[in-house]
């Protein structure tokens, strides 16, 4: 199975990349017409008036052969990298998929089949597999599978962008990156920068049973840069990445970014961190900035929320869930301050869009209100096992070749009603330590022990940063930090970070998803030092 | 048409679409068959057909890769045209090294078995339906995954290297929880073929874990002696697998580089007796003959009795320092020790953990190769040489490296297992100073 070993040879290390930056407005409901580009006409292999009859196809062969629900998806999948070493570019590569996606569900039981082929001969094929698994996994199906209703709708939707990524020229996309080590090299101790572009382009024509028909193009970039600072002497070395996140935007979004002007201070970032002093481990005050929250959220609040867990769906693998079904409504997950909420409405946010990969209209709805826990991340027939009458719009599938199921909306914390900054929490701190960007992460199946890195580490005596500290790692338990937050900035001080992959699900799925954040405080938490493996 | 007759349909495009570039093309089908379970019911499965097209041009030090998986003569043309002008549009890479010529290429035996790559949903729910009964039986709940399938792929040159490899692979992994979700267990098996997956024995282990872990004690956070499943060390192989590179050992990024300059190569880093090989030509590791260039894998001892034999070498690098390029290997063997079983190195153990399997394993200082993770599935207290019973998980921060530095012993069985990276076989090993960071109060 060489194509999934090849898909976990390059997720498994490094999954959940990312990275200050400022966000784009950009419109979440159907733009204007004219505002977004079309997409270039050679880039769909199949027209859409034969799309139509290949998912009608598929449709009609799933319900003739039992069927009493079906969704037919057409879905390709572009991606464009392009990585570089110092002053030169070691790949350009551009991969894409594309195919038909068919799940029934018969006999009271889920089935599924794809194939790279579209055709209305491929559509009956598909749906005899699906059809063939669906039978075959009757016998094992103990709970009847409900289906929340959802309007039925004909819809097209698209990223709003100004320039579509995939139009610019590949040389200009290198030479973004390129123009970075002369910049990056003035600075003494630098030996190495590694970079990399991203342009993703994903396209579908999803068609339901019901009678629903939505277009969506979802288009998102990226870029990521780190340089390596070196002591020939020691033989230390240590890396320090750039903090732009990856967002649902065109081109325009990467070329108005300051990578070039932060370059030179990315430098001297590294060049700090290694001459750094070791943190003393022990209990501090954390400030942590938005581009450092916001991986924090992702795993303490938007995996422990997603129902599937919580009731043992995922068990196998990604695992379980403190915030079990019981708690909803009575659990403090957080001190007063604290408000987080879901959504696919954000503009800008990498898991946004019109309508998820079942058909339901997007929506923003709270997880975690005023510290109480208060929502869970739902698709169609997850809906009813909480009570709920319709889905919160959350199924997501990457492919054609994938299955869609329960995935992370974008989950934000809400910014406080004071106009704090990161620079009101400093000046209010004691004895802390600041955090920025992301380093090393980890959380354990249920979503209580988690221990997280950063790409900056300073020191804050007296209400200043003193300087600089290195080997620094926060463990704590999801609950008792979120209690401990006592500051949350303000609006002006919230930013949207994000990642271009989170994975989930067997086979794994990878999903792209946004955190929005302002900086907040937490207080007392566990700091460890690891360049001497955690100990005290 | 099968991938070798693409991949040579492929390379004539090039050279006919762009004429004195050179160009590589790689093409696979494959299947990717699985069931899924949890809640003690089959959950979601699919029967998912793959085909993928890669085509690499170059024009001088200008390349580019583009890939699709569209097999009709005008599509495979447009993916010639979209990889050879993207090459023209590349600005210039210095480490390019061209596509490589014919290579002696072996054939690995026992790398595919047909009924594995065509298995049916019928027989995967049947093993499903096995591990939820003796789940059931047991009054606990399962979870896990059924996936079979393999590939068929071919590479060909305009150099005229022509390779192809066929490989098939089934796996199924089991994880049982008592329903207050106070215990865990889980059990998991990789083969060629399904055939050598035994659903029932697997789920036997899993639940008996399950059973045995509940309400487990207290144990505190300290460096231990431990004794690692198959599971954990494969988890942990894949980081040190990471690291072993030449290049950046030679550029003083890595745990292997030597302070001062160069690399540790010839250094006596393990405990006596690691020995890790790569080998696709070993029976109980067959895998790809060739990497993602089409460069032959010859088998490697990277480890030898404790000391540090070879490193990763790109075809660049290698050029560059004067060395032979070793690929990344597809499969890597860890060999067996002198423990009977698994029993028998808790009965070497005074106190200590026997640990299941580990969890969301992230780097954490690749100066030291030290990494952060979760026990998971089942951590037992030994004392005396016996299992006492179950305790908390733990949050480690631990290298592999040292792990392997401070083996004490380990299994003469190796076993296969559904790991990330390549394909691998680990035995058990007892370790010591293990570090535990916190306890996790997950189940």
């Amino acid at each position: 199975m060489l194509s999934r070993r090849a898909f976990v040879i390059q997720s498994s290390l490094a999954a959940l990349g990312a990275g200050c930056g400022a966000t784009a407005a950009r419109s979440i409901s159907p733009p204007p017409p004219g505002v977004a580009p079309p997409a270039p006409e050679a880039a769909r292999p199949v027209p859409e008036a034969t799309l139509a009859a290949v998912l009608g196809r598929a449709l009609d062969e799933a319900k003739r052969a039992g069927a009493t629900y079906a969704d037919a998806r057409v879905h390709q999948r572009r991606h464009e990298t392009i990585r570089t070493r110092e002053d030169h570019v070691t790949d350009a590569t551009s991969i894409e998929t594309y195919g038909l996606a068919l799940r029934v569900l018969a006999f009271g039981a889920w089935g599924f089949a794809s194939s790279p082929r579209v055709s209305e001969v491929d559509a009956a094929d598909v749906a005899r597999r699906a059809i063939a698994i669906a039978r075959a996994n009757a016998g094992a199906q103990k709970r009847k599978i409900d289906l929340a209703p959802t309007p039925v709708v004909t819809e097209k939707w698209q990223t709003a962008m100004s320039v579509d990524p995939f139009t610019v020229a590949l040389a200009d996309r290198a030479a973004l990156l390129l123009a970075l080590w002369p910049e990056a090299k003035k600075v003494r101790g630098i030996a190495f920068l590694d970079g990399g572009t991203h342009a993703s382009d994903e396209w579908k024509l999803l068609a339901t049973s019901e009678g629903s028909l939505i277009e969506q193009r979802i288009v998102r970039v990226g870029v990521d840069y780190q340089v390596t600072a070196k002591n020939d002497k020691t033989g230390e070395f240590v890396t320090r990445a750039h903090e732009l996140p990856p967002m649902q935007a065109g081109w325009e979004y990467i070329a108005g970014a300051s990578l070039l002007a932060d370059a030179r201070k990315i430098a001297e970032d590294a060049v700090e961190k290694l001459a750094a002093a070791p943190v003393v481990p022990g209990k501090k005050d954390l400030i942590l900035a938005p581009s450092n929250l916001w991986l924090t959220i992702h795993e303490s609040v938007g995996h422990p929320t997603e129902l599937d867990r919580a009731l043992g769906y995922e068990a196998g693998y990604a695992g379980t869930s403190f915030a079990t079904v019981d708690k909803l409504g009575k659990l403090k997950y957080a001190s007063d301050l604290v408000s987080i909420v879901a959504d696919k409405t954000t503009p800008g946010g990498l898991a946004s869009c019109a309508y998820d990969d079942e058909g339901v209209r997007t929506q923003e709805w709270p997880l975690v209100q005023k510290g109480l826990f208060v929502g869970y991340q739902t698709t169609r027939e997850q809906a009813g096992w909480i009570g709920e009458k319709e889905s919160r719009g959350t199924a997501y599938a990457q492919d054609h070749e994938a299955f869609p199921f329960q995935r992370m909306p974008n989950v934000s914390l809400r910014p406080g009603e004071k106009p704090l900054k990161l620079s009101d929490l400093v000046s209010a701190t004691d004895d802390g330590i600041l955090i920025s960007g992301n380093g090393s992460w980890s959380i354990d199946q249920q979503r209580y022990n988690f221990q997280f890195g950063g790409q900056m580490f300073y020191e804050v005596k007296k209400g200043k940063v003193t300087r600089a500290l290195k080997d620094v790692a926060y463990q704590a338990n999801s609950l008792e930090f979120w209690k401990s937050c006592d500051m949350v900035g303000g609006k002006e001080s919230w930013q949207l970070h994000g990642s271009l992959s989170d994975g989930k699900g067997e086979p794994p799925q990878s999903n792209a998803v946004s955190h929005g954040c302002p900086p907040a405080r937490f207080r007392g938490v566990n700091i460890i030092n690891t360049g001497r493996r955690g100990a005290a | 048409m099968n991938p070798a007759e693409v991949a040579a349909q492929v390379v004539a495009l090039i050279k006919q679409q762009a004429p004195g570039a050179e160009g590589r093309a790689t093409v696979s089908f494959g299947r990717n068959n699985e069931t899924r379970f949890a809640a003690n019911e089959i959950t979601t499965a699919g029967d998912v057909e793959v085909t993928r097209i890669a085509v690499t041009v170059a024009r001088g030090k200008r390349h580019a890769t583009a890939s699709h998986n569209r097999l009709e003569p005008a599509a495979l043309s447009d993916l010639v045209k979209r990889a050879a002008t993207m090459a023209s549009l590349a600005p210039e890479d210095p480490e390019w090294m061209g596509v490589l010529g014919p290579q002696a290429l072996r054939t690995p035996t026992g790398a595919f078995d047909a009924a594995t790559f065509a298995l049916s949903s019928d027989v995967r729910a049947e093993a499903a339906k096995k591990v939820i009964a003796a789940a059931d039986g047991k009054g606990v709940v399962a979870a896990g995954f059924y996936s079979a399938g393999g590939a068929t792929s071919a590479l060909a040159t305009t150099a005229g290297l022509v390779a192809s490899h066929s490989s098939s692979e089934a796996s199924l992994t089991v994880s049982a929880r008592n329903p207050e979700g106070t215990g865990s267990g889980w059990a998991g098996a990789e083969r060629v073929a399904a055939s050598e997956l035994d659903a029932s024995a697997l789920a036997a282990v899993a639940v008996d874990k399950a059973v045995r872990s509940q309400k487990p004690g207290a144990a505190e956070p300290k460096p231990w002696k431990v004794v690692l499943d198959p599971a954990c060390v494969a988890e942990m192989l894949a980081f040190f697998l990471d690291a072993l590179d030449a290049r950046r050992a030679d550029e003083g990024r890595s745990f292997f580089s030597k302070k001062g300059g160069g690399t540790r190569l010839g250094e006596k880093m393990f405990a006596p007796g690691i020995t890790l090989k790569g080998d696709p030509f070993d029976p109980a590791t067959p895998a790809s003959p060739y990497d993602g260039e089409g460069l032959a894998i010859e088998p490697t001892t990277f480890v030898e009795n404790g000391t540090l034999r070879s490193l990763v070498t790109s075809r660049f690098w290698a050029n560059k320092t004067g060395t032979q390029p070793r690929p990344r290997p597809t499969a890597v063997h860890l060999l067996g020790g002198e423990a009977q079983s698994v029993e028998q190195l808790i009965a070497m153990v005074d106190r200590g953990l026997y640990v299941t399997r580990f969890w969301y394993t992230r780097w954490l200082d690749p100066q030291t190769m030290t990494i952060t993770g979760l026990t998971r599935d089942g951590v037992f207290l030994i004392e005396k040489g016996v299992i006492k019973g179950p305790v908390n998980n733990f949050r480690f921060n631990e290298s592999p490296a040292a792990v392997l530095a401070k083996a004490k012993a380990w299994t003469q069985e190796t076993a296969r297992v559904p790991a990330r990276g390549p394909v691998m076989r680990v035995p058990a090993i007892l370790t010591e100073d293990f570090h535990m960071a916190s306890v996790s109060a997950a189940v």
